[in-house]
């Protein structure tokens, strides 16, 4: 476990560097995210819209969303999403979402 | 009965037990479970068991060995003692007449066996690696060999000694099946599981035509 | 790992766990094979350093001796003559919380079943079959690490260990079907679902699906290629089997089973397994048995199946389009346990131009640290990023910039250790840089 802090509040992240807490999720920690665990200064429009759909499905499913889904939404084609994350959707952009991680070989 | 006959005659019960337990316990084991495969295989079970008591007894099959080579040599030392240790308290309780050069270097055998089994002794009590799976047993089976090393050493030097290699000799009997000196039967099942596991799934023994392959 | 013995199934919870059910599942778990092994361990501890976890850490407790050691000395106290006579002296033990507490965290948590051990241990036993018999008994005590149990349950559940709905996999399949007759300017159907007899049924890992789907569509391009009748089946295609490692034999016979049934309902002739390792081992070598049954089909994994098309002729390929230094992780179950060794040797070695070996390679390599079910257990996530610490310093020696793997599982250790370790290589399946060099005419 490890503890952070964004903008005076304090998060734990797990050994794996996911939010332990996925409510406490917001821009800051993603964009603190993007730059501890993915090397991403900024995040652009396209991650954004990535990490939001990613955020929007979780909230209403409790799920991450399948790779397709978020290539329809984004209309970003599926090759683009492997250049934003460079860890891949479920350890990149569903972490940099504050998903818990995804079950499953990931 | 004389003390020596009644030496002769424990000893004879105590290998008789010996043999006896060894032989219930996996005969024992031979009942658990079911014994037939149904996977298809993909290389040899026969080939593989003949590779297991083969090449793969050879230094070289294994990176563990050839890692801990003083090791391996201190074992197979020790256990080349043992043998030499039990011929010779055969040929004794037979009554063969043994030529002096070849005690000389039965004596020599069983004396490096004795040093290696010191060794490997000290190994397992010095290292906190050592220690951490060992247990009273591998401590006792150690001494109880090394003390029958010892006084089979003895004897060939004085042929007195005889009671005294008697007692140690059904000590050690005795202790056999109770303690981790059973492997000497149970090594060759699980090393005949060994071969048939790897040679059924087709992975030895083309692992030793590969050696120079693998590792570097 | 011959799992005709099925976790007996005892009450109890995880805060109060079912000791003596435990043990009665422990019985039936040791066949002769696993008695024969736990009675012949001298203790000689030479098997430390074929071990990752021991190899990166040096803790005495990583060493496999000390993990036979846990299970060994709860068979003696209940299961021999002397140990239960002289239990102090044998160094038998009670089995009680704080047994399965270390059995939890060593057999669960330092521990990938990567069989490392049993191929170097000097007397032979079957150091991965001990851990499994260890993981089988705490399964029957509900004591699986949730997060691994959570795997597994959603696998019985839901039919894949990610939770995908039919919908969304036809769905995902309809969509790569169009991009790749886009792409190959087809209007035949080119990821077929529930076609029936036709050669070959394929099952896939569920994060293909969900998150990687390149590789699906890797496969369906090789295929197409090759001239292949195939298909996917719309409800069983998981090819993955975490039952394997929580110890659960039952989830594990019904997931397989799901894939034989699959099978059969479509008339095909061949379980083609994807790039999964322990899913090769799983279904290739315990599913049968499992159901005490030889399949009356073939069980072939994807690799062997792909040599085949080039021997045959049946799809060319074109080394100089994968012109990085390739080199090759083996995933232990499919090599060291599996057998599928040289294969995916004469593939890179027709689809790469610069294809160079790791030491030790083959049935010697040593694991990635993902296996075991390993990944899904983020407690233990700090001592396998550590403990493949080892592998990544083979990588680094080949000085290659492609690590080529034929399990999905270990392209998502490595592509860890690859960011851990600062590897700079990019991880790729072998269908992925064949798909790469494939000559589509």
């Amino acid at each position: 476990m490890a503890q952070i802090e964004i903008n005076g509040a304090k998060l734990e992240l797990n050994d794996e560097g996911f939010l332990t807490d996925p409510s406490q999720w917001n821009k800051e920690v993603a964009a603190f995210l993007a730059k501890a665990e993915e090397g991403l200064e900024t995040l652009t429009d396209e991650h954004w819209s990535v990490i939001n759909f990613i955020r929007e499905h979780y909230l209403q499913n409790n799920l991450a969303p399948m790779v397709r889904s978020i290539c329809k939404t984004t209309g970003l084609p599926l090759r683009r999403i492997y250049e934003l994350f460079p860890s891949g959707p479920a350890k990149g952009a569903c972490k940099l979402a504050g998903l818990p991680k995804p079950d499953g070989c990931v | 009965m004389t003390a020596a006959s009644a030496l002769h005659l424990g000893l004879a019960v105590a290998a008789i037990y010996a043999a006896v337990a060894l032989t219930f316990m996996v005969l024992r084991i031979s009942t658990l479970g079911r014994k037939s495969l149904f996977s298809r295989p993909a290389g040899s079970e026969s080939q593989g068991i003949r590779y297991a008591f083969t090449q793969g007894m050879m230094p070289s099959a294994k990176e563990s060995v050839r890692m801990h080579q003083p090791t391996f040599i201190a074992g197979l030392l020790y256990h080349t003692g043992v043998f030499a240790a039990a011929f010779n308290l055969l040929l004794a309780l037979l009554h063969v007449p043994i030529p002096p050069a070849m005690v000389l270097i039965i004596r020599v055998v069983m004396l490096v066996g004795f040093i290696s089994g010191i060794a490997l002794l000290i190994k397992r009590l010095a290292m906190p690696k050592m220690r951490i799976i060992s247990t009273p047993d591998d401590v006792i089976a150690n001494i109880i060999v090394d003390l029958f090393l010892a006084t089979s050493i003895a004897f060939t030097m004085s042929k007195t000694l005889e009671p005294w290699l008697l007692g140690i000799s059904i000590l050690l009997l005795l202790y056999i099946p109770i303690g981790k000196i059973r492997h000497c039967v149970f090594f060759f099942v699980t090393r005949l599981n060994f071969g048939r596991l790897f040679g059924r799934r087709g992975v030895l023994p083309h692992a030793a035509e590969r050696k120079q392959v693998n590792v570097r | 790992m011959t799992g005709h013995n099925d976790a007996v199934p005892t009450g109890g919870t995880p805060d109060q766990p079912d000791l003596a059910g435990g043990l009665r599942t422990l019985r039936t778990v040791i066949d002769s094979r696993l008695a024969a092994s736990l009675n012949s361990c001298v203790h000689c501890g030479l098997c430390a350093e074929s071990c990752h976890y021991y190899l990166a850490t040096g803790d005495p407790k990583a060493q496999p001796a000390f993990k036979v050691g846990l299970v060994q000395s709860v068979f003696k106290r209940y299961q021999t003559i002397s140990g239960r006579l002289f239990p102090a002296l044998t160094g038998a033990r009670d089995f009680d919380r704080g047994t399965t507490d270390e059995w939890i965290d060593s057999l669960f948590g330092l521990c990938s079943m990567c069989s490392r051990c049993t191929l170097n241990c000097t007397v032979g036993l079957d150091i991965t079959r001990i851990v499994r018999a260890g993981r089988t008994t705490l399964a029957a005590m509900k004591l699986v690490p949730s997060e691994l149990q959570t795997t597994v349950d959603t696998g019985v559940q839901s039919g894949n260990n990610m939770g995908i709905s039919k919908q969304e996999w036809l769905d995902t399949a309809e969509w790569l079907n169009e991009e790749l007759q886009q792409e190959l300017a087809s209007d035949s159907i080119l990821l077929p679902i529930d076609r029936s007899e036709v050669n070959v049924l394929y099952a896939v890992n569920p994060r293909e699906v969900k998150f990687f789907p390149m590789s699906l569509m890797a496969a369906a391009r090789i295929f197409y290629a090759a001239g292949e009748s195939w298909t996917f089946s719309a409800d069983y295609y998981d090819v993955t089997n975490y039952g394997l490692f929580s110890g659960d034999n039952k989830a594990a016979a019904l997931m397989s089973g799901r894939l034989q049934d699959a099978l059969r309902k479509l008339k095909c002739r061949t379980l083609l397994l994807g790039e999964c390792g322990h899913g090769y081992a799983a279904n290739r070598w315990e599913a049968p048995e499992w159901f005490a049954a030889t399949p009356e089909f073939q069980i072939t994994s994807i690799v062997s199946l792909i040599a085949d098309y080039i021997k045959q002729g049946r799809i060319k390929l074109n080394p100089s389009r994968n012109t990085k230094r390739v080199t090759l992780h083996d995933p232990c179950n499919l090599v060291r346990m599996g057998g599928v060794i040289e294969d995916q040797r004469f593939i890179l070695n027709r689809a790469v131009t610069d294809f160079v070996e790791m030491y030790p390679n083959r049935e010697h390599n040593f694991c990635c640290g993902g296996g075991g079910g390993q990944l899904s257990m983020t407690r233990f996530a700090r001592r396998r990023i550590e403990a493949g610490k080892i592998k990544a310093e083979q990588i680094r020696k080949t000085g290659a910039k492609v690590v080529a793997t034929p399990c999905h599982n270990c392209v998502d250790q490595l592509s860890e250790l690859n960011k851990e370790y600062k590897l700079g290589v990019e991880i790729k399946t072998i269908a992925e840089i064949v798909s790469d060099a494939l000559i589509l005419t």
